[in-house]
């Protein structure tokens, strides 16, 4: 009995003795020092041209959030416009943009900032690297993390402040080229904006090397990319100074940057048998038709429902089909008009009139919404209202011919002369470029005053509506409240 | 061999002898199931109902204790006694009683803290899924409410108000058997601390401890004070909740089972809002399109055709998505002990069928607990507590609130769709046409229920290995090793017909997720007896604990199912979009110690460290330090008192003060991290994605507790109160800074809170005779919730943008316009220009936003609770009452007014202006104007109510002869109603009152009564 006693008090000090080792071992600090499995320090982010290229891919993901490129941009651009108007049914997305009734605290003006900026925080991420310029890989990352840059800003300053040409001295947004987590910046001026993007752009233009369909060959890694439409490329950057030097009124030096396009660049645009199925696709390009940059989804990186098809298109490829272009542009397509192609007039529930549905984006459902930045049609209608503003009637006929045409194989073109030629271009922009969020901007900049649809009776005619102005104050953006909040010294916009 | 064995027994045999034996008390009634124990040899019995015993002893047996709950344990010596018999005197309750506290047990007189005790038989065969829901009403200071009637969520409960900015932060702790659980709602990643991976909702809410069967839970203990709670200094800042479970229990075999079946029907809804039917719903569609003057009376005529105007058709969608729920437990259970060992094992199922359509919850529990003494100093111990649970949920959003515009979300659907949408064709099929006559937008919620899937199943495990060893007496060394092992696999099937994914042709989305969590806790406890004659001593305890938790989750997503809804495993899909795996790990490590000295249990001091490391802190910064002291003392116990005991019966003075932390953020919040997962064109990226803060540190939290225990003409009425005040330092704050930075904010230490406020807990015999008793138990709870500085200024709350953080306001400030109602003149909506409330505008746009002066945090709330016994009968009914928060309806700008007049309306529209002197709070009900209840305190509604919690009638059966016959050592039957009743105070109120912590209603599953009997037999 004695022997038993003592062995199970032998057992108990082993047991103790083993307790105490395994306690000790716990001790050590790498117990309590856990590291995440998903990132890496900050400062060890990028190091050399593959380490460059991941964040250059993270850097072109940023631009597909849905209040960004991804979805709001484009929407923006035509429900604020004359386009379109907001289903009577609808899922209360964007009622502010149509009602032209949105304040300060506004969800959408503040979602656009915060992404904008945190888009250009990637992009300075890439372009402080101090990474050594030592092959053509590494120049031409950093030509995109430019334009990016640039392009951003140039989105930022005509959201948030007034069209450039004769406000140049008034406020722009802050201009924030390095990361300081204490800055409460103010807001620069809009020429200073703007010369800051031209100044990122040319130098993109200066570093780019590689064309569209070319391919990159990464020497460290050994991996390749295929240079495609969802990246920037030399003609791309060209493409973004034309638009910038539009909205300036340049036209001297849009016309210098959209020729460069046109004669060197090579694109051409889509057949015109070949639009509705072009406006189908979903993959990025490699060849120069039609496309030049676009911000591509794909299956497993998307914005999920977040996408244009599900506010344009009804179920079942699309979801809410909530904004409906009105009864006029539809009209103004002729029936030889391939870009009818691009509508389905229908009925809807609760909907007097006609619906007519946009069917340019057809595909909700696996989100691979791509949706295009920059197109080729774009640059030659910058071109033509570029030669009608120097006073070269002819080209400027011929460039918005060459798109109208390709569109309407039957049109014979447009013969108008003096002033009407700008109008026959404006025309030409808001049919081809309808629902890619350009018509607004185009009524900005040359700051028109228009009337905004915002219903239509049995017979599709517009009987509600709000007539927009330079004055409006909902033609620029609210500062967002948030921003205010934290940031005192920000100027406010007028009306807000 | 075998014969020697043999003659062994027989010797022994003849060796052994009987003791017989009745235990009763002073009044000479039989006390059964008091506990018989031989000291040295810990053979032990129990008593019978007569309070009669027999036991076997040997010859070394010297010692016999006799031990009952209620009564003061005596012992006497054998000798050579055959007969003893026992008057057991009645223990002074106040005196004797022992409570669970941090890491072990101590007298209760002692105590210096704030600690309310819940007894297992508060919590025994409710028709409740998980134990925080029992809690409500149960405990002084803690706020317990849900925001969601799903089967299986979450419930929100906070103890001495909102102690942090994060609404996970201000959670209390939870120790089951001394390990600190992960508790909350573990799946989609929520609860834990997750960060950067995203959140996935399937379930809307979980909770880890449904998997927990409140029947087999001895007691919870609530601890408050820093007293309490600072031995927990890591994470006790919020309170801790302490859940012992049942352990075995010396004397033969004990079997209970208890069934319990019922049902479930829905709280209805208040009048104003109910939905419209067809007739007043149209009738306000025309209305809204006259007002809107648009149109011409053809046109207005056109479109209540497209709405159904001459379609007859005047469906009750409120009446097709509730049901009557069924409601099931049966538990089963067998405790013992005999010598050296102990037992308890019990098993459980218990079953909920919720009141909307697809929500019910089944659950299987099993639990078993032994202890064996291998030597008089050694005794190993071990618990096995396995819980499974499947919860099929109504569509809605994960989250605190629950709830969301889901187009398939019933709640959501009943209230939106119009009464004249016709749920099913004319042969009797659902009507999933997307056309005009059928569903374009939203969706038939009939047939989403019933061919989608939305499931969890949830299995915890948790285990407890400990190891106790007397090193010498009054010194003892324990070490135990608690493992929690929670797993979550949910699955989401939207079918290919109808939905959400009926363009993708189905989507079939799984989630698995797992938490392993280890807690390694090693003690010494020593009983120092200083000055043994005046009764001074202490207690004395000093340890280190360890915690470790992996975190795994991974995610499937398949989209192009075959057209058949009973393909729902996204095996049969076409196209994988996502299949991503992710872990995450936290660690906490700590060295704590306390001393309890008492003098004569008269005069009591106590004193608490810990220090305390954990992973989500800089290596700088990862150490913190946490201290309390508090005092006690029972006057009552002083001789000078001694003349107003008849009167007072006990008098017990506390105070104590002292700190906490809290490190309840997400595991990497502190690093500066450039994360991975931003991928383009099919290749990986990176983005710098979180600021960190290298000097990130605890919050901590300062309490300072006063209470006094009072109980009058002998313990016949007893009053427990207590002021308490908690400041949070330093608190864990995302700080907002410019977002022109590319961020929102980092996690900083900034920002202080204060909570202050009262509690009063009284319990009362009324009546006390020998047939009939009445108890009344009854508690308040006042609290003020402050934020004291915010050094980066104003921001909005990080738990909902409807709250504005504010120095000198509470964290659930409203902030929005004030609505100033309607303009008996033309009917237009009119807010306030600004908070002085002088000049009001009928343009939104002119509309001020300030603070509305309306909290979502209540001041006051507790419970009323009454027991009336008479003989074999007992009646008792419970109510619990709120007061003076407001709760918000997220949802009300869709059913209210003319904006989105195509939708479903709540009742109260009928109040609209309709002309001139019309004073109403309801405009003028015109098509499409947009701005009338959007954003406004006119969505704010008083959340005053009280409600019948629980009533029960019960019947216990006393007849030993009739008991006998059956062989059974008790029977009673009992029937029940849960939530019977409620009285609110809004006359305009749309909803149920009781809405979550956040006070906001996004029409998630409402909540249920229920009705139930069971029985409980013992064996």
């Amino acid at each position: 009995m004695k022997n038993r006693m003592l062995s199970i008090n032998y057992k108990i000090y082993l047991l103790a003795l083993g307790t105490l080792a395994i306690a000790g071992t716990s001790c050590k600090k790498s117990f309590l020092d856990q590291t995440p499995y998903t990132a890496v320090p900050a400062t060890s982010a990028v190091t050399n041209e593959a380490s460059m290229y991941t964040a250059v891919v993270g850097m072109y993901s940023s631009l597909r959030a849905t209040d960004f490129y991804g979805r709001t941009f484009a929407i923006k651009g035509d429900l604020m416009s004359d386009n379109a108007f907001l289903s009577t049914q609808n899922s209360g997305r964007y009622t502010g943009f149509n009602n032209y009734d949105m304040d300060k605290t506004n969800g959408y003006p503040s979602a656009i900032w915060q992404n904008s900026y945190a888009a250009i925080k990637n992009t300075n991420l890439i372009i402080n690297s101090n990474l050594a310029i030592s092959n053509d890989n590494i120049s031409q990352l950093y030509a995109e993390a430019y334009a990016l840059r640039g392009m951003i800003y140039f989105d930022l300053v005509r959201n948030f402040a007034l069209p450039y040409v004769g406000n140049e001295n008034k406020p722009g947004v802050p201009i924030v080229l390095e990361f300081n987590q204490s800055i409460k910046p103010a807001r620069d001026t809009i020429s200073k904006v703007y010369a800051q993007i031209l100044s990122d752009l040319n130098r993109a233009y200066s570093l780019a090397k590689y064309d569209l369909g070319s391919t990159m060959t990464f020497l460290s890694t050994g991996a390749t990319r295929a240079v495609n439409t969802s990246f920037v490329t030399k003609y791309v950057i060209e493409a973004l100074l034309a638009r910038v030097y539009q909205h300036m009124g340049n036209w001297a030096a849009a016309k210098t940057a959209a020729l460069d396009v046109v004669n060197n660049g090579g694109y051409s645009l889509i057949a015109s048998t070949a639009l509705v199925g072009y406006w189908a696709g979903t993959a990025p390009r490699q060849d120069k038709v039609e496309t030049m940059f676009e911000v591509t989804s794909d299956a497993n990186n998307s914005v999920s429902d977040g996408t244009l098809a599900n506010l344009y298109v009804p179920k079942p490829t699309g979801s809410y089909g909530d904004i409906l272009a009105t009864k006029a542009l539809y009209d103004s397509y002729a029936a030889t008009d391939v870009r009818r192609g691009l509508y389905n007039p229908s009925t809807r529930t609760g909907q007097l009139g006609t619906a007519y549905y946009v069917t340019k984006y057809p595909i909700n459902t696996i989100s691979y919404d791509d949706v295009k930045v920059v197109r080729y049609a774009d640059v030659l209608l910058i071109l033509a209202e570029a030669c009608y503003n120097t006073s070269d009637e002819t080209n400027a006929l011929k460039y918005v011919n060459m798109v109208a045409q390709k569109r309407d194989p039957s049109f014979a073109g447009y013969t108008t002369t003096g002033a009407a030629v700008l109008e026959s271009i404006l025309t030409e922009r808001q049919k081809e470029l309808a629902f890619e969020g350009y018509r607004f901007w185009d009524l900005y900049r040359l700051k028109r005053t228009f009337t905004k649809p915002q219903a239509q009776d049995a017979n599709s005619v517009i009987v509600k509506s709000v007539v927009v102005s330079p004055a409006t104050r909902n033609i620029v953006f609210p500062i967002p409240y948030d921003e205010v909040l934290v940031n005192k010294g920000i100027q406010q916009n007028d009306g807000y | 061999m075998l014969g020697f064995v043999m003659l062994l027994c027989m010797q022994l045999r003849a060796q052994q002898r009987n003791i017989t034996g009745k235990v009763i008390d002073g009044s000479g009634n039989p006390i059964p199931n008091a506990s018989v124990i031989i000291k040295e040899t810990n053979a032990g019995t129990s008593t019978l109902n007569d309070g009669t015993y027999s036991i076997t002893i040997s010859p070394q047996s010297k010692t016999i204790i006799f031990s009952a709950v209620g009564m003061q344990p005596t012992s006497f010596s054998i000798g050579n006694k055959g007969v003893i018999n026992v008057t057991m005197e009645a223990s002074d309750k106040n005196l004797s009683e022992v409570v669970v506290v941090g890491y072990g047990t101590q007298k209760k007189a002692t105590t210096t803290a704030a600690i309310v005790k819940v007894g297992g038989d508060k919590l025994e065969n409710r028709p409740l899924v998980s134990v925080d829901q029992m809690l409500q009403g149960a405990a002084a200071g803690l706020q317990s409410t849900a925001s969601t009637g799903q089967p299986g969520a979450n419930q929100g409960v906070r103890i001495r108000g909102i102690g942090s900015f994060s609404y996970g932060g201000s959670q209390p702790l939870y120790v089951v058997d001394g390990v600190q659980i992960n508790s909350g709602d573990l799946s989609n990643g929520n609860g834990v601390g997750t960060s950067g991976t995203g959140s996935f909702s399937i379930n809307p809410s979980t909770n880890v401890l449904a998997t927990i069967n409140a029947n087999d839970i001895e007691s919870i203990t609530v601890l408050k004070d820093a007293a309490a709670t600072s031995i927990y200094g890591s994470r006790g800042s919020n309170g801790v909740i302490i859940i012992t479970t049942k352990s075995g229990k010396q004397g033969k075999a004990q079997f209970r089972f208890d069934a319990e079946s019922g049902n479930n029907k829905v709280i209805p809804l208040p009048d104003a809002g109910k939905p419209l039917r067809a007739s007043d719903w149209l009738m306000l569609l025309r209305e809204s399109l006259v007002n809107e003057g648009k149109l011409t009376s053809q046109e207005i005529d056109k479109q209540l055709h497209d709405y159904g105007d001459t379609s007859g058709v005047d469906t009750d969608w409120l009446n097709l998505i509730q049901r009557t729920g069924t409601q099931q437990q049966y538990n089963v259970s067998a405790t013992g002990g005999e010598g050296k060992l102990k037992y308890f094992l019990s098993g459980g199922y218990f079953k909920q069928q919720g009141t909307t359509i697809g929500t019910d919850l089944k659950r299987y529990t099993g639990n078993l607990k032994i202890s064996y003494a291998v030597t008089d100093k050694l005794t190993l111990s071990t618990k096995i507590t396995i819980g499974n649970v499947r919860q099929n949920s109504a569509l809605a959003s994960s989250g605190t609130t629950g709830g969301g515009g889901y187009f398939g979300n019933p709640t959501y659907a009943a209230l939106t769709l119009r009464p004249t949408q016709n749920p099913f064709n004319a042969n009797g099929t659902y009507n999933i046409s997307p056309t005009v006559s059928g569903f374009p937008s939203h969706y038939n919620p009939l047939f989403i229920a019933k061919n989608d899937k939305r499931w969890l199943k949830a299995v915890q495990g948790l285990v407890n290995q400990s190891l106790e060893y007397k090193i010498i007496t009054g010194l003892k060394f324990t070490s135990t090793l608690g493992l929690q092992y929670a797993t979550n696999e949910e699955y989401q099937f939207n079918n290919p017909f109808h939905g959400d994914a009926a363009g993708a042709s189905g989507e079939g989305i799984s989630l698995y997720s797992r938490n392993f969590l280890w807690d390694w806790i090693n003690q010494l406890d020593y009983h120092y007896d200083i000055w043994k004659d005046k009764k001074l001593y202490a207690d004395l305890k000093v340890g280190h604990e360890s915690i470790k938790n992996s975190y795994y989750r991974q995610i499937g997503d398949v989209t192009g199912f075959p057209p058949n809804a009973d393909l729902y495993y996204s095996t049969n899909g076409a196209t994988s979009t996502n299949g991503k795996a992710v872990g995450e790990d936290y660690s906490f490590e700590g060295y704590y110690s306390n001393v309890n000295i008492s003098l004569d249990d008269k005069y009591n001091l106590y004193g608490s460290y810990r220090r305390d490391a954990s992973s989500r802190f800089s290596l700088n910064n990862r150490w913190g330090s946490f201290a309390s002291v508090g005092a006690s003392w029972n006057a009552s116990n002083e001789d000078f008192f001694q003349p107003l005991l008849s009167v007072v019966s006990n008098l017990k003075l506390r105070a104590s003060y002292g700190n906490n932390g809290n490190a309840e953020i997400p595991n990497y919040a502190w690093r500066q991290t450039y994360g991975y997962g931003y991928n383009y064109n099919g290749v990986a990226g990176g983005r710098f994605d979180n600021i960190g803060n290298s000097e990130l540190t605890w919050e901590k939290n300062k309490q300072l507790d006063l209470g006094v225990d009072i109980s009058f003409l002998r313990n016949r009425l007893n009053i427990s109160f207590d002021y308490y005040k908690r400041i949070t330092d330093d608190a864990l704050l995302g700080q907002q800074i410019s977002r022109t930075t590319g961020f929102l904010n980092f996690i900083n230490n900034i920002g202080d809170m204060e909570n202050k406020g009262y509690e009063l807990t009284v319990n009362a015999m009324p009546v006390q005779t020998k047939d009939f008793a009445w108890e009344i138990n009854f508690n308040i709870t006042h609290n003020t919730n402050k934020v004291t500085s915010l050094p980066a200024g104003n921001q909005p709350s990080p738990q909902n943008s409807l709250f504005y953080l504010s120095e000198g306001k509470s964290l659930y400030s409203y902030f929005n316009r004030g609505w100033a109602g309607v303009d008996p003149e033309d009917g237009a909506a009119m807010w306030y220009k600004d908070s002085s409330k002088t000049t009001t505008t009928k343009s939104r746009a002119e509309a001020g936003l300030f603070f509305v002066g309306k909290n979502a945090d209540p001041k006051y709330f507790g419970s009323l609770g009454n027991t009336l016994t008479y003989k074999n009968i007992s009646l008792s009914f419970d109510f619990y009452y709120n007061y003076g928060n407001y709760i918000m309806e997220a949802y009300m700008q869709y059913f209210m007014d003319g904006s989105y007049a195509t939708r479903g309306k709540y009742a109260i529209n009928m109040n609209r202006w309709q002309k001139k002197g019309d004073v109403t709070n309801v405009p003028k009900y015109t098509f499409g104007v947009l701005n009338t209840s959007s954003g406004s305190d006119r969505l704010l509604f008083k959340g005053d109510y009280i409600r019948l919690r629980n009533v029960q009638m019960g019947y216990r059966l006393n007849s030993k002869t009739i008991l006998d016959k059956l062989h059974l050592s008790s029977l009673s039957v009992y029937a029940r109603g849960t939530n019977l009743w409620t009285k609110t105070y809004d006359d305009q109120l749309l909803n149920d009152p009781e809405q979550g912590i956040l006070g906001i209603n996004q029409q998630a599953v409402r909540p249920s009564r229920s009705y139930t009997v069971g029985v409980n037999i013992g064996f």
